[in-house]
């Protein structure tokens, strides 16, 4: 049986941002998304290192963009979400509704 | 004026970092993102904060997934290189002769230098075994004699127990005398062997391991002794030697207190056996008599210092020792002679150590290197000019998609391969070739596969070869692209020609110092051989006299004389190849009374000057028929000079307060060193200073035949102690062993380099014959003769030879000259053999490489030009 793979929870956020974005998913989009929607001090190597790792996992997968004016005529790369990489979240969001649900009703009331 | 504000830019050198240390498949996208960062920051936060920004993000980056380099291709290799070494091997077979050439080449000269290096090995690690050894010493002495400044390792015996027992630096100390040859006989078993006499705490200061009996006490009584393992056997067989008891000289009985195993041949000290100086002192008049004398000096002393004492400092100290016990000694200063340079660095010239030895290691050390750059030279050599047929090779695997690099494998594991062949046959060389240099002095050294050191050096010159060797293909020919080399576009470049005839002038150069070297060893050796030694050593037969042959001379020599193959026999105080005896109590009118002259005495009887042939230039000889000679004296030509009379005969001088009477001058005797002027010396008439008897047989007698006749008469006067006899000639010659044994090993080596770079001559001018081959046909046909060729062909390699001829002639004259300073006594170098050695080599040269050209020259022009 082949080893199952966890995610980190930066991982998690960088996964579910970079199936956001969509076609604009490239590192610095992400890191300013990220900035933007969480409010964390997050930096560009720290986003890279992750995705790197996603794409070792099979999450995403990437491929060369065009060339653009901007930056100085460098291609961007852009991430995509892969099949199993959606697959992966719709798990973890299954399991977290399914752990909320098995919480004693006190827990729910305070966090109501 | 309107500026346009430059776009703002991100530090360029953080740029540059990012670019050296990012993976280059990742640089383009990271360098974007930075940059767009960038330009956001500077609206955001203006520039300066940008460009702190930029550069926290460059170090940022700096983490593993951004450094790593892809992977290429994680294809197995194996095959490939499997390949490469059938390859390489099927082209060793293809040309065997000029394989053989090659490799035999490499692995002679590889073999001479590892025999070179373990003999190195070998003189180095002398006495090594003495785990005191650093702080043991010699004590030495510098004198000034003759307005001479000489170097003695003899000093006085009260020495020893002043220095152990007043000096706190001195933690033990002990008198040594030279080897003596003594009888020592067990029963029926007799047998002569060298000893020394040595103090207690001789066997506690040095290593020599004991094996049975006490280290502390083995010495300490008069009357015993102790053995070697071998000595202990031969006396004793299997039994235990242990307390058996010895009788020395058939007069003294010793016991057996001890057994050290053999001595090693790398201790410069030698001996079979040990006796307790102790014994020696109450066994001879002569030490008695002198156990308080600081003036005498008749053995040695060694010391080991306690452990931070400095040498230096405790020569300083003891430096005036002997002048201030005895206040009548003159420009006497004691000194350490340290253990570790007895063996290398034992020669004191004006009172300064000259080296020794150690000059010898240098020089074949030198010399080994060169056989081996020769022999590393001729390798790259033959290889470079080889690997120039394969460039098509390198085209089709080019084409076939070979990598550069793979390229660069290919041809360095293949060079490697053969220079590691050349090394296995090195080392069974080494083994083979051992046992036949014995007689070169090499007869204490083994080869053992445990020798790290030397295995190690010879891998690292092997790869070090074949990294060389095989970097002109590798590096050369791989460069280019396919297409030119199988196009036939590939031209040679000048540079490998060049490199080619920059390796053969060393390598000749190198062979011609050599051989000019060996020249001059051997045109030395003859000049001092050639010297008029002022006596006759042919014929001449030396016996060490024992004390029975001493009390019956007159009826051995009658019946010596009776016998008919003898022609005069006489007793001497030292035979004739070397001096026992020095004094500086002589005096003579006009004798400066500041000055402190020792003349060399030697003493013997009637019938000395038949015996010796001596050739007298004033006087006579010692004769029966004057009642006074008792009181005669014979001088050298040298101490005539010294002593200074106008007419010399009849008149008198003083040894000590005895009166003695000039009655003859004899023509200077080289006893000693044959390389060296003859010191001052007399010939005294004393019939009882004997230690030597000279025979002198008749010279148209056969000396085997002669000496079967005189061993029975000499048996009949020594019964109970062996006949114990050598030539002088052979003493004589033995003076020449060192220079002998360096000119045959100079010999050797210049042989072994002659003949190494003929066989990289011989290869090189096949390659270049087989190259014009085309061109030799074409000029053929054009009417060339054979001659025009064969002159074509050789000119360039003789004009090679004689630039290094040029070259080698002064280094190696300047370093001959060097070499000679040594000598006091020395030939000149003279300019023919420079000459002659540099036309043999010509001619050589011309041998070597005619084969070649002559058979390139007769090919019919038909074949080769048609082959294609």
């Amino acid at each position: 049986m082949k080893k199952r793979v966890y995610l980190g929870e930066f991982e998690e956020l960088v996964l579910l941002i970079v199936a956001m974005l969509g076609e604009d998913a490239y590192g610095v989009k992400i890191t300013h998304e990220i900035i933007e929607q969480t409010k964390r001090n997050v930096r560009l190597n720290q986003v890279h290192s992750s995705l790197h790792r996603l794409e070792d996992k099979g999450m995403i997968t990437s491929k060369m963009g065009n060339a653009t004016h901007e930056r100085g005529g460098r291609r961007k790369r852009i991430f995509t979400i892969t099949a199993f990489g959606q697959q992966t979240l719709k798990e973890m969001k299954a399991l977290r509704l399914h752990l909320w649900a098995l919480l004693p009703p006190s827990t729910k009331i305070i966090e109501a | 004026m309107s500026t346009i504000d430059p776009k703002p830019s991100p530090p360029r050198w953080a740029t540059r970092i990012l670019q050296w240390y990012c993976a280059p498949h990742l640089i383009e996208e990271i360098q974007g993102d930075l940059e767009e960062e960038f330009d956001f920051q500077v609206k955001q936060v203006g520039i300066t904060k940008a460009r702190l920004d930029y550069i926290r993000n460059v170090v940022g980056f700096i983490r593993p997934f951004a450094i790593k380099r892809k992977n290429k291709s994680t294809v197995n290799n194996y095959g490939m290189i499997r390949s490469y070494f059938t390859i390489g091997w099927r082209n060793l077979m293809r040309s065997k002769a000029y394989s053989s050439i090659n490799i035999g080449g490499l692995a002679v000269g590889m073999a001479f230098a590892m025999i070179t290096g373990l003999w190195i090995q070998y003189e180095m690690n002398f006495d090594s075994f003495h785990k005191n050894g650093d702080r043991i010493a010699l004590i030495m002495k510098n004198t000034l004699y003759n307005d001479e400044r000489n170097t003695q390792d003899a000093t006085p015996f009260p020495l020893q127990e002043e220095l152990k027992s007043n000096y706190p630096e001195v933690k033990r100390a002990a008198k040594v005398s030279w080897s003596n040859e003594a009888n020592l006989k067990v029963g029926d078993n007799s047998i002569n062997k060298s000893g020394r006499y040595v103090d207690p705490d001789f066997l506690e200061m040095f290593s020599f391991p004991v094996i049975q009996g006490d280290v502390k006490t083995a010495l300490k009584d008069p009357k015993s002794i102790v053995l070697t393992e071998s000595l202990a056997r031969s006396l004793f067989g299997y039994d235990d030697p242990l307390g058996k008891i010895i009788r020395i000289n058939n007069r003294h009985d010793v016991q057996v207190t001890a057994i050290v195993s053999d001595v090693p041949a790398n201790s410069t000290l030698q001996f079979d056996f040990l006796g307790p100086y102790e014994f020696e002192a109450q066994n001879s008049d002569f030490i008695s008599n002198n156990r308080t004398n600081w003036g005498n000096n008749f053995l040695m002393n060694m010391v080991e210092l306690k452990e931070g004492v400095s040498m230096e400092a405790f020569s300083e100290k003891i430096s005036k020792l002997n002048m201030e016990k005895d206040n009548t000694l003159k420009n006497q200063f004691l000194f350490l002679h340290p253990l570790e340079k007895w063996h290398l660095n034992n020669d004191y010239k004006n009172w300064v150590n000259t080296g020794g030895r150690i000059e010898y290691v240098r020089l074949f050390g030198i010399i080994g290197i060169f056989v081996l750059l020769i022999a590393c030279i001729n390798f790259m050599n033959l290889s470079t000019a080889r690997s120039q047929k394969r460039a098509k090779e390198v085209g089709v695997r080019k084409t076939m998609g070979s990598q550069r690099t793979q390229l660069i494998i290919q041809f360095l594991s293949e060079s490697m391969l053969t220079t590691f062949l050349a090394f296995l046959l090195a080392l069974s060389l080494i083994t083979f070739l051992l046992p036949s240099l014995k007689e070169f002095g090499f007869e204490n050294i083994t080869l053992s596969y445990d020798n790290g050191f030397l295995l190690i050096s010879g891998l690292a010159v092997c790869i070090a070869t074949g990294l060389i060797a095989g970097s002109y293909p590798a590096l050369y020919l791989s460069s280019f692209s396919p297409e030119k080399i199988l196009k036939g576009i590939f031209k040679r470049g000048k540079n490998p020609v060049t490199l080619r005839r920059v390796l053969v002038v060393s390598q000749f150069a190198v062979s011609m110092g050599l051989i000019v070297s060996t020249t001059a060893v051997f045109q030395q050796v003859n000049h001092a051989k050639g010297r008029s030694i002022g006596y006759n050593p042919d014929n001449l037969v030396s016996v060490t006299a024992t004390r029975e042959l001493y009390l019956n001379f007159g009826a051995l020599k009658d019946e010596l004389l009776n016998s008919g193959y003898i022609e005069a026999v006489a007793t001497t105080s030292s035979p004739l190849t070397s001096v026992y005896n020095k004094w500086s109590d002589f005096s003579w009118d006009g004798k400066d009374p500041n000055s402190d002259i020792a003349l060399e005495a030697l003493m013997t009887e009637w019938d000395f000057e038949k015996v010796a042939g001596l050739k007298f230039k004033m006087g006579r000889p010692f004769s029966i028929e004057h009642a006074t000679d008792s009181n005669a004296v014979i001088l050298n030509e040298s101490a005539l000079k010294v002593i200074g009379y106008k007419d010399p005969i009849g008149r008198t001088m003083k040894s000590g307060n005895r009166e003695i009477i000039i009655v003859g001058v004899v023509e200077d005797m080289v006893m000693l060193d044959p390389f060296k002027p003859v010191s001052p010396g007399v010939i005294l008439f004393n019939a009882q200073a004997v230690n030597s008897i000279l025979v002198r047989v008749k010279n148209e007698t056969d000396l085997q035949n002669t000496l079967a006749v005189i061993d029975p008469i000499f048996k009949r006067h020594n019964a109970t102690q062996p006949f114990n006899y050598s030539f002088v000639d052979d003493d004589f010659n033995k003076k020449f062993a060192l220079e002998n044994q360096v000119g045959k090993l100079a010999g050797i080596f210049a042989a072994l380099a002659v003949f190494i770079s003929c066989l990289g001559l011989f290869g090189l001018a096949s390659f270049m014959a087989e190259q014009r081959i085309k061109e030799i046909g074409i000029r053929k046909i054009l009417g060339a003769s054979v001659l025009n060729l064969w002159r074509m062909l050789s000119s360039e390699f003789v004009v090679l030879i004689t630039f290094s001829l040029l070259i080698a002639s002064p280094i190696t004259y300047y370093f001959m000259e060097r070499w000679l300073q040594n000598y006091h006594y020395r030939t000149e170098l003279s300019w023919w053999v420079f000459i002659a050695v540099g036309s043999g080599m010509v001619v050589i040269t011309l041998l070597t490489v005619s084969y070649h050209s002559v058979t390139a020259a007769n090919a019919n022009p038909v074949k080769s030009l048609r082959t294609e």
